[in-house]
């Protein structure tokens, strides 16, 4: 592979991973800090 | 004015299963098919250049747009686009712009199955090697078509392709039936992770191919996808062609995110949400959709070959090639049956979880503007469908898919997508546009994305359109190049779209007189879905 090639590759790879990785740590993190429903509600659904 | 409320009350049990079932909505064939082709024809590496700019100027935006129009709506039991518009617009032409969202989903629907049908049969027959023996690109190109009743019946008999397709549907409906949380999302939770589970494996059996018989690698086949042509960062094409994969690769302009979205409370942040599923599915597509086709077509046909494939469309690469590469990987491992069985099965649930979603905003209209039972109204599309998929089976041949791919799944959604745009952000306002995204946000959107929102999105989407008029649409609709033979077929295939569009438009018509709706007044507030997402539903699924 050339080394080009390689960098364009590796580059795509880690945007798209990092922004996933960000994306869902960020979700857990934020979901640590909130502080659980206290009335402990049971929600709707289907 | 009254609404039709007690009969559509649902929602998301957890977040993980909503990004899920987005993400699920978003990868599709096109991941695993399409980008790896449009990457390799337009300068390869250097694609990713304005395929990454794409992304965010484009991509993201539409995503928070799509995703803030259906929660907006979400406050007035509003999840089919006729009402969302309306709620923004308060004007009677509002419902009926609304239509195209009704009309390219249901569309997309009848003819996305009949194809996820093919990755069902195929899955079946690579596991009870029907199709072994046949070990040229020729021989398995021949036993496709005939799979899509073109030419041999002798391979396959008509029944095969109605059999597949009216199962496929089955199971969409049946999930569909099933509703937002018994049904979408426990698909999304399953499915996703298989879906995952079967690209890495795939991906990484790819990588460890030996040299294929003209000594080519799988590495040559990323060279091929990747090595940059900084060349062509100058043709507009290229810039176009990259801001149509992101474009389809998102499933924006199609009306099932928004749908999806309308069943979120002003507690749900959707900012960050909306960032994660378009993560997941570039994820998809950037690392899994890029390491499997074409790596393993150059492995076997080398560069040129591999050339020739792509050139001749993402059908022939999926169904065609890739059952010759895995008889030629079962020479030496005896194990080809059970990675064409993971190909298929892949491709299957990129499908599945995209296709529930198209016929999400027909159900919810139903549902809430005329009070009927989610299950009636989805086996009634799943009827409508069969029909409609059926004469898509015999009319193969005569381009009637083509013909609805362009008008619905091409052309509509980059039209309804500049409707929405304009609608959400100029004619409801960009601060309130702004406020209502970030209305329960876990994080602040960068401020210039604002400015991006505004101006630069609307603009990108009209150039795209502008562009796709000149070059594709004006002579498609003129029925230039088009073979005197064909000419019926096409005609024909145009007017069942647009008795969808009539039918569609005199429904909503109904909708509003039955219900009473003022157009200058808008629909009572009903008040925000209550959240069925509890805080520790995301670390409860992750761990």
């Amino acid at each position: 592979m050339s080394t080009g090639a390689l960098v364009f590759m590796l580059a795509s790879w880690s945007f798209v991973v990092g922004l996933t990785v960000w994306s869902f740590g960020k979700i857990l993190q934020v979901q640590k800090r909130k502080p659980v429903d206290p009335d402990k509600e049971v929600h709707p659904t289907a | 004015m009254n609404t039709q409320t007690s009969t559509a009350h649902e929602a998301w049990s957890t977040r993980v299963g909503l990004i899920l079932a987005m993400a699920g909505n978003a990868v599709g064939l096109g991941n695993l098919l399409r980008f790896p082709v449009q990457a390799a024809s337009n300068g390869g590496g250097s694609f990713m250049i304005p395929y990454f700019i794409a992304l965010l100027l484009l991509g993201i935006p539409l995503m928070w747009i799509e995703w803030g129009l259906g929660r907006h709506a979400g406050q007035y039991r509003k999840g089919h686009v006729p009402g969302m518009f309306a709620t923004i617009w308060r004007h009677p032409a509002a419902k009926y712009l609304g239509v195209v969202g009704m009309v390219i989903p249901i569309a997309v629907l009848v003819y996305y199955t009949y194809i996820e049908s093919w990755t069902l049969a195929f899955a079946w027959f690579s596991l009870t090697r029907d199709y072994w023996g046949r070990e040229t690109q020729e021989a398995m190109t021949q036993y496709l078509r005939s799979y899509q009743a073109i030419g041999d019946d002798s391979i396959h008999a008509l029944w095969k392709p109605f059999a597949f397709f009216s199962l496929t549907l089955v199971l969409n409906i049946w999930i569909l039936s099933k509703g937002i949380a018994g049904g979408i999302e426990k698909l999304a939770r399953v499915g996703m992770p298989i879906l995952f589970l079967l690209a890495v494996v795939l991906a990484i059996t790819v990588l460890l191919l030996p040299p294929g018989p003209g000594g080519a690698t799988p590495w040559q086949g990323l060279e091929f996808i990747y090595r940059p042509d900084l060349s062509r960062l100058d043709e507009p094409s290229v810039w176009l062609a990259a801001a149509g994969q992101i474009f389809f690769t998102l499933s924006v302009g199609m009306g099932t995110l928004q749908t999806y979205a309308s069943y979120l409370s002003k507690r749900d942040d959707i900012a960050l949400s909306g960032v994660a599923t378009a993560a997941t599915n570039e994820t998809a597509e950037v690392v899994l959709g890029g390491t499997i086709a074409i790596p393993a077509a150059v492995t076997f046909f080398g560069v040129a070959g591999a050339t020739a494939i792509a050139q001749s469309g993402a059908f022939n690469l999926g169904f065609a090639t890739m059952p010759v590469v895995f008889q030629q990987i079962d020479r030496m491992v005896p194990v080809g049956n059970l990675l064409g069985f993971a190909w298929f099965g892949l491709l299957f649930f990129a499908g599945i979880t995209s296709s529930v979603a198209m016929a999400t905003p027909v159900v919810a209209f139903f549902r809430e503007e005329f009070g009927f039972r989610r299950e009636p109204v989805a086996w009634s599309i799943g009827a409508l469908a069969l029909l409609f998929g059926l004469w898509h089976i015999l009319w193969f041949e005569h381009g009637m898919l083509d013909e609805w791919d362009y008008w619905a799944g091409t052309f509509g959604l980059v039209l309804f997508a500049v409707i929405e745009t304009i609608l959400f952000v100029w004619v409801f306002r960009p601060d309130n546009a702004w406020r209502s995204i970030h209305e329960g946000a876990d994080i602040r959107i960068v401020p210039l994305y604002k400015v991006i929102m505004t101006y630069v999105t609307p603009v990108y989407l009209v150039v795209l359109l502008a562009w796709w008029g000149v070059r594709d649409a004006l002579p498609l609709l003129l029925l230039e190049n088009v073979p005197p033979e064909r000419v019926p077929y096409v005609i024909v295939s145009r007017g069942v779209l647009v008795a969808f569009a009539v039918a569609a438009l005199v429904l909503v018509r109904l909708a509003w007189r039955r219900n009473g709706y003022d157009d200058r007044i808008g629909f009572p507030l009903v008040g925000w879905r209550e959240s069925a997402l509890p805080p520790e539903s995301v670390a409860k699924a992750v761990v």
